[in-house]
């Protein structure tokens, strides 16, 4: 929470990348990002009332997905400003998902063209990025377009898709069986590495190596388990394949979670003048104990509520 | 300090490695004390904090009582009651407040 501050900067220039620069003789440009926050109908009506009171933007639709509310803006508008501004109507907004895969297939350029053709029109695909010229041939896509959808498109161009990046998620599982959930991820192709951390009520799932977020949720599936992603599709996640020395380009970017359940309470139970909570918890010694109440009579506290993100 | 769920547990955000380097990493979201406390003893070297810190419980009862996600500021007279609360952050998290708060009311 600390870095908040800078980082919603660049995260609003991750929104436009190379775009990131307006010109005014473009044509209006349709991009897409994710709102999280309250989804019921009157809370959708307000978010595109909030959009729209920018005269520059000239259309807005909404669909809710998994993730929050997809947003696809046509029109110019200052990414950082449209943050702030739903920010006070309750909405944090996030740059698209990127999924990058390995391309397996033909190389010559009428049939990169084919790929390119069949990725772009799957739904929500916003933007296809191909590296013709990596060894091996890369492709990232921005948006929401399912991972199955991309690689059904692109079988039928004639090319197999191989997804890159980690994916972290929390399972809700057993702990016996937290082996035969082990068992039905490795058995994916391209699954390198595989962490499960017994935590309470479940247990967090990290998978790095060549993996595609649908294919995992469905081998997951498959074995009986359901997998919850901790987190969703993000910017170049080929990134968290390998740790960089400090000093090289780090392409970092914050991205705004959804609230836990019950975190946005419509309505807070403590008041100015009322009686604080009373609470014991555990200090940073990980072995003395503090209670707030001991503190009654003796002198005022400043409780500073965070977290290191 | 209390310590409390990640704010942005999907971040990509530069992290201490241990060995003085930093590198890209994900800070998980805690769901235990004992990740709690392995977040917090890292953000307190990192922003070499000397407040005391406290990490909220398994099942977030002190973040929930206080509704205090992402981030939140109290004041909490000696007499138990709260004197100061801050709305919701990070646009009300305003420590010029509480600064303006404690001056007019800590003697």
């Amino acid at each position: 929470m600390f870095r908040s501050a800078l980082c919603a900067v660049l995260a609003a220039c991750a929104f436009l990348g190379p775009r990131c620069t307006a010109n005014a003789q473009d044509l209006p440009q349709t991009r897409s990002m994710v709102a999280i926050g309250p989804s019921a109908d009157g809370d959708l009506k307000r978010l595109r009332e909030a959009i729209l009171r920018n005269p520059d933007i000239l259309d807005v639709s909404l669909r809710p997905i998994s993730s929050g509310v997809l947003v696809r803006i046509t029109g110019e508008f200052q990414p950082q400003e449209l943050m702030l501004s739903l920010r006070s109507i309750g909405f944090d907004l996030m740059p698209p998902p990127t999924r990058s895969y390995m391309v397996s297939g033909p190389k010559d350029e009428a049939g990169l063209r084919r790929l390119t053709t069949a990725l772009e029109a799957v739904p929500d695909a916003d933007q296809v990025m191909l590296s013709a010229q990596a060894d091996p041939v890369t492709v990232r896509v921005r948006g929401e377009a399912s991972g199955l959808a991309l690689l059904a498109a692109a079988k039928t161009a004639g090319f197999e898709l191989t997804g890159m990046g980690s994916y972290a998620a929390r399972v809700t599982v057993q702990p016996a069986a937290l082996p035969k959930l082990r068992e039905a991820v490795l058995r994916l192709p391209g699954v390198r590495q595989i962490t499960l951390r017994e935590v309470v009520g479940g247990a967090t799932l990290d998978v790095r190596g060549m993996v595609d977020d649908d294919q995992l949720i469905g081998a997951a599936k498959g074995a009986g388990y359901e997998i919850r992603p901790l987190a969703a599709a993000g910017p170049n996640r080929a990134a968290l394949a390998g740790a960089q020395p400090s000093g090289a380009a780090a392409p970092s970017g914050e991205r705004n979670s959804p609230p836990g359940v019950g975190e946005r309470a419509p309505e807070d139970l403590t008041k100015v003048g009322g009686v604080a909570p009373d609470f014991e918890l555990l200090m940073k010694d990980g072995k003395s104990r503090v209670r707030l109440s001991d503190f009654r009579g003796k002198q005022p506290v400043i409780l500073i509520f965070g977290s290191y993100t | 300090m209390v310590y409390i769920r990640e704010a942005h547990p999907d971040s990509l955000l530069n992290v201490e490695t241990g060995d003085g380097n930093t590198a890209l990493g994900i800070v998980a979201q805690t769901y235990s004390a004992v990740d709690r406390l392995a977040n917090l003893q890292q953000c307190v070297h990192l922003l070499q904090l000397t407040m005391p810190a406290l990490i909220d419980s398994d099942d977030n009862a002190v973040n929930r009582a206080y509704a205090a996600w992402p981030d939140r500021l109290y004041a909490v007279n000696s007499d138990g009651t709260i004197g100061f609360k801050s709305g919701p952050g990070p646009m009300g998290f305003k420590s010029a407040d509480l600064a303006d708060w404690l001056k007019a009311n800590v003697k």
